[in-house]
This record gives structure tokens, C-alpha cells and sequence, in this order.
């Protein structure tokens, strides 16, 4: 090894040790009766992985034109009771004082008509600040004289590109319309000062077409859903062990309902509460899948319920809002504070959501699927809330990966950090799959809603880069990358 | 081991001389924080990583407090966490889910030390783990054989590996050595 690599990571782990230096550590952290919010981060996840930037706009245009002016006039809205066993975690009034605000905004842009304002052209940029992560896998470029990495999404078409601009901010921008070669040409020609990113030359064929779909929303997961970054409203936090849900109620004009659609891929018009409004859901690197409900609650106030449980649980929970008294609204508030001062102080800990907690209680809970063993403990395939779930024990020790319930490839890590299954459904015309390097053969189990599920132990050490989905007659159906 | 199964995480002080969780946690959480901001590349969720291991620590003490090296249990699970995806971000969801609260986070690192665990982290899992207990918690062979529990060889060969990759990886800066080269 050479004295200057050496070097490097010395100053490297002194730099570190710097960083922490002044945090508080006072007692360790105890669990604590009152869970906390677990909002899900992942939506920043998704975004900067081009996989949810996809809208459809269909029917019940929304249409808003009074915009409340402060939170006095926009509705508290909180979730009756212990519904579905979600209990309330936090809440806070927007907008947040900007020391606590996001770690970064997302802005839509468009080209279409009054009725899809992204039919011919989309386009999200997202700016993160210090911290904030992007696509790791894809084809490499240079934007802007910077390295960058562009990454194909998961609906068809859609793109990201990526790029750290200068310093810790980091810039992406995703579109499911504009392809390769033209998202190259907008981040080439966005102009950026200081932390504001606006669009600058365009490409002849979006010049004068590409405008912009409401305001900058704030990228905080702690604020799921977005909302506009000076927004007045609420937002409340609900939390049943894993499954996480927030409500919030904010100032927003037409433009920024039809933003929030298209970024949380809320396409299907429902009914909530005797409003027009729509529901999607958002599939998220690490198996979650976020679903979001959206409507006008009254002129100028847009509410939106996110959450991490099944739709019909989430819609329940929305059309079973109510308004709270102000002495709950104030203990809703009182609970964040008091949870952010122990986390912050004493170092108090309260959720639910930990790795001793993992192993085994899904499948214990739930509808088990199918059990195998392989050479590192064994498995099972289990639903959670809707999601198809693996879990596998080895010993004393043990963890689980819920997802997508039609995803074609989900990897399960044991409690050492290594990839230690690969699993996914099949889809339509594939009868099994080829995983390369697979520890032992690889199993095809159908469940009773008629899905086949292929699974295979792998070895953590040569986790295959894809799967291979294979036909009845042994042709190649599809070919998906393993995320390791 | 009787003694230790009546002895809480909340006595003031050890008992036979052990260190009690808080005054581990006074003197290490810091450390972990580091470890699992190098593996993450996520300030918040470093915190909070580290904060889940000493909460996991508390469910167990009965037995993690009679180990030689509880310590060593605590790297562990921060270093596995730590690389794991989901975990990463669940932890990143829940220490960016304070509403309305205040939370003291990591500094951020000078880009030049950025880029370093950069290129850590993109090493196979196994070795930016072995890469970081060594530079970062400062442990040798032997210690981090045991936090991980595989032999000696094994990390010595994950370190070798992983140094030949990062000197790779973060040339020119670093070219090899020519015995490395080799």
C-alpha cells in the first residue's frame, strides 16, 4: 500500500472524528412507549432515480384560484383515533422555520395542455444540498464539465441524470418524456446561482414550450408530502410499527396540485371526502412503495395523506379525517418537540423499526407464502400489508425486505450487510429465471393470486449483477439488474 | 454471569468494573457516528444508525452487557447497518422525521475526504466495512476479524483488496505501489 493512500484515509477518518466531534452524547438512548414519526425518506430516493416521474392526467382537472394566506385559514386535518392502528408520532404548523427546512427542493416543469400539462414534455429538477445522494448506476457522461450519471428509470422512457454541481449540492433532473440526448441539452444549459436552478437555453424543440407547474416544493422527507416551500398548513405524523402515514393541509394553487400529482404519480381519480381527487403509488429503491391521496379540501387548500400502508387502508384513513380540537393540535406539536429534544438531548430512541425487531415477525404475522432452508439459515415468503416479503434467519440473527408485490428483482441482506437472496415475480411469458452464481437452484413457488415467484440464495460475496427471466422454451423474457 | 443479568442500562456506573451503556455511550457513540457516516455517506442517517445500536444494545444488555467487548457488538451492528440499503434509509427517513425539531448532525467533510469514502463505499460491502473499522475505529486484524466474525485472512485479504481498488479508484492522487502493482 502506498504511504499517500494511507495518508488519504487517515485525514480521511481525522476529518470524520472532526465532523462528530460536537455531538452531544449524553445517555444512551432507551426505548421509549411513544413511537415517533417514521416518515419515508424514499421519495427522494425515487425521484433522483427517475423511477416515479410519470402522470397522467385524467378527468377532474383541478382547479384552484383563492389561496389562503396564512395557517389560521387552512384546515387542521388528523386521522380519528387509532385508525388501523397508525398512532400519532408529530405534527407541525407550515411553514417550517427555515434552520428546520429541507434538504432540498424539486421543481416540475411541463409542456402539454390544460388537461396534461405534461403531455408532451416533463421534466423534475431536483437540487439537494449537502448529503443528498443520486443515481450511482448507469451510463456515464459529463454535463456541465462534471461527471454525471444517467440512469434509466423504471416506467418506460423516463431518464435520470445526476451530477454534483459544486461544493455539496447536487443536481438532478428526471423526465419520463425528454430522453437521453435532450435531458443532457437542459442540464447543459440550466442556469444556476447560488442554490436556485432555473431552466436557461433549451433545446429548439422545448424553446418557449417548457414552462413551469407550480411553485419549488420542499424535498424533506420529515415533510412528506412536498409542499411549497413558504407554504402556510399542518402536517401531522402517524406511525404503526413499519407502516408510516402523513396528512398535511396547505396553501397551493392549481399549478402546485398538478406538480404534486405528477411527482407523486397520483394519476387515478377517486372520491375523498366528497372531493374530486386522485391516488398513486410510488414503488421505492429498498421495497417500499409510498402512496399518495390528493384533493382539494376547500378553495386554495390542497390536502394530501402519503403513506407506506395498502391504498384501501390509506383511503379509509382519508375519508375518516376529521378536524382536531387546539388543545390535540397542541399536544400533536408538543409530542415532535418533545420527541426531537430527547432525540437530541438524551439521545432518546422510540421507534419501533429496529434490526432486533426485524427478523422473523413478519412472516410470524403474516400469510406465509412459502419456507425453504438454504447453506445460511432459512427463509420465507411471506405478505406484509400487500407487499411480498422475504425474510431469512440464520441463527440468533435474521432480516427481511418487503416490496413492490410485482417487482421482478428484490435482493434480501442478511444482518451482516451481505446479499444473501435474490427474489421477484414473474411476469407474463417467463416461467423461471437464470441467476447467476446462485448458491443452489433457483425456485419458482406460485402464490394463490395466481403471481409465481421465483427465489435463489446467493453468495454475498459474488452478488450477480442481473437476473435473467427465461421463457417456457428457455428464452431470454427479460434481463433485470440486481441492485447489490 | 448472574450479576450481569440483574444489572440494567441505567446503572450509573459498572459493576465488576464493566462500563455501564451510558458511560459506553458517552465514549463511543461519537466513534460509531463516524464509522457509520463513512460507510452511509449520510449524515443523518449516521446518527441515527448509531443511535439504533445502542438501542438495540439496551434491549439486550443483559447479554451484550456481559460480553468482553460490548463494544465491539455495537461496531458491528453500525457496520452492518450501516451498508445496508433499506436500513440506510429508513434511518435517514426517521432522523429527518423530527418535525419541527431541531437535530445536530455531523459536519460536513472537505470534498478531498468526501471523495475518499466515496470510493469506500463503492468497494464491495464486506471491504468498505473492514476499510472503515480500521481507519476509523482505528482497529487492528485481529479486532476487526472478531466484530465481524470471519478469520484474520479474511481481512487481510479484504483489506489488500480493497486497498488495490481504492488506489485505483482515487488515482492519479495514489498511484500503486510497484510491489502492489505486481
Amino acid at each position: 500500500m502506498t504511504a499517500d493512500l494511507d495518508t488519504m484515509l487517515h485525514a480521511a477518518s481525522d476529518s470524520l472524528h472532526e465532523a462528530v466531534d460536537g455531538l452531544p452524547a449524553g445517555e444512551a438512548p432507551r426505548p421509549s412507549p411513544v413511537p415517533r414519526l417514521v416518515a419515508a425518506a424514499v421519495l427522494v430516493a425515487a425521484l433522483v432515480a427517475g423511477g416515479a416521474l410519470v402522470l397522467r392526467l385524467r378527468d377532474h382537472e383541478g382547479s384552484i384560484s383563492d389561496i389562503p394566506s396564512g395557517p389560521d385559514d387552512i384546515p387542521r386535518l388528523v386521522v380519528d383515533g387509532d385508525t388501523h392502528g397508525l398512532r400519532a408520532s408529530g405534527g407541525a404548523d407550515l411553514p417550517l422555520p427555515a434552520e428546520t427546512q429541507g434538504i432540498g427542493t424539486v421543481g416540475a416543469y411541463g409542456a402539454g395542455d390544460a388537461s396534461d400539462p405534461f403531455a408532451e414534455a416533463d421534466l423534475a429538477v431536483i437540487v439537494l444540498g449537502p448529503g443528498g445522494s443520486g443515481p450511482t448506476q448507469g451510463e456515464s457522461v459529463r454535463v456541465r464539465g462534471k461527471p454525471a450519471t444517467l440512469a434509466a428509470g423504471d416506467e418506460p422512457g423516463s431518464v435520470s441524470l445526476s451530477w454534483k454541481e459544486r461544493d455539496q449540492a447536487r443536481i438532478t433532473l428526471g423526465s419520463r418524456t425528454l430522453g437521453r440526448d435532450r435531458l443532457i441539452a437542459v442540464a447543459e444549459g440550466l442556469r444556476v446561482d447560488g442554490d436556485r436552478v432555473t431552466l436557461g437555453t433549451l433545446p429548439p424543440s422545448l424553446d418557449g414550450r417548457l414552462r413551469r407547474i407550480g411553485h419549488d416544493m420542499v424535498l424533506d422527507i420529515s415533510m412528506l408530502p412536498f409542499f411549497p416551500v413558504s407554504t402556510a398548513g399542518h402536517v401531522a405524523a402517524y406511525q404503526a410499527g413499519d407502516q408510516v402515514a402523513a396528512v398535511a393541509t396547505y396553501a397551493g394553487d392549481a399549478g402546485d396540485l398538478t406538480a404534486t400529482r405528477y411527482l407523486t404519480s397520483a394519476d387515478r381519480p377517486i372520491e375523498v371526502r366528497g372531493h374530486p381527487g386522485w391516488i398513486g403509488r410510488s414503488p421505492q429503491n429498498g421495497g417500499v412503495v409510498l402512496h399518495t391521496i390528493l384533493w382539494e379540501e376547500s378553495p386554495g387548500v390542497i390536502a394530501v395523506v402519503v403513506g407506506t400502508d395498502a391504498e384501501a387502508t390509506l383511503l379509509a384513513l382519508a375519508d375518516g379525517l376529521r378536524a382536531p380540537s387546539d388543545a390535540e393540535w397542541r399536544a400533536l406539536l408538543d409530542r415532535s418537540d418533545s420527541e426531537s429534544d430527547a432525540a437530541t438531548s438524551s439521545g432518546v430512541e422510540s421507534s419501533t423499526a429496529t434490526m432486533a425487531t426485524i427478523p422473523g415477525e413478519g412472516a410470524d404475522a403474516h400469510q406465509v407464502y412459502a419456507s425453504g432452508a438454504y447453506a445460511g439459515g432459512t427463509w420465507n415468503l411471506y405478505d406484509e400489508a400487500g407487499q411480498l416479503c422475504l425474510s431469512s434467519e440464520s441463527g440468533d440473527s435474521g432480516s427481511s425486505v418487503c416490496g413492490d408485490p410485482r417487482a421482478g428483482v428484490t435482493t434480501l441482506h442478511d444482518s451482516g450487510g451481505g446479499a444473501v437472496m435474490v427474489f421477484g415475480v414473474l411476469p407474463t411469458g417467463a416461467a423461471g429465471a437464470e441467476v447467476p452464481g446462485a448458491v443452489g437452484s433457483v425456485e419458482v413457488h406460485g402464490l394463490p393470486d395466481g403471481r409465481r415467484v421465483y427465489l435463489a440464495p446467493i453468495d454475498p460475496h459474488h452478488v450477480p449483477d442481473h437476473v435473467t427471466l427465461l421463457g417456457d422454451d428457455g428464452r431470454t423474457v427479460d434481463t433485470l439488474a440486481v441492485d447489490s | 454471569m448472574g450479576v450481569i443479568d440483574v444489572r440494567g442500562p441505567t446503572a450509573a456506573g459498572g459493576m465488576l468494573g464493566a462500563p455501564s451503556l451510558d458511560e459506553l455511550y458517552r465514549r463511543e457513540f461519537r466513534g460509531l457516528v463516524a464509522l457509520a457516516y463513512a460507510l452511509s455517506g449520510s449524515r443523518s442517517a449516521a446518527e441515527e444508525l448509531a443511535q439504533e445500536a445502542f438501542l438495540a444494545a439496551h434491549r439486550r444488555w443483559s447479554r451484550i452487557g456481559g460480553y468482553d467487548d460490548p463494544v465491539a457488538w455495537l461496531r458491528r451492528v453500525v457496520a452492518n447497518q450501516a451498508v445496508s440499503t433499506i436500513r440506510r434509509r429508513v434511518a435517514e427517513a426517521r432522523a429527518l422525521a423530527r418535525l419541527g425539531g431541531r437535530r445536530q448532525l455531523p459536519g460536513a467533510l472537505p470534498e478531498r475526504d468526501e471523495a475518499v469514502w466515496r470510493a469506500v463505499r463503492a468497494l464491495p460491502a464486506r471491504q468498505a466495512q473492514v476499510v472503515a473499522l480500521h481507519y476509523v475505529s482505528d482497529q487492528p486484524v485481529a479486532a476487526i476479524a472478531a466484530t465481524l466474525g470471519c478469520a484474520e485472512g479474511t481481512v487481510k485479504a479484504h483489506l489488500h483488496a480493497a486497498r488495490q481498488s481504492l488506489a485505483r479508484a482515487l488515482a492519479p492522487a495514489t498511484p500503486l505501489a510497484p510491489e502492489e502493482a505486481r
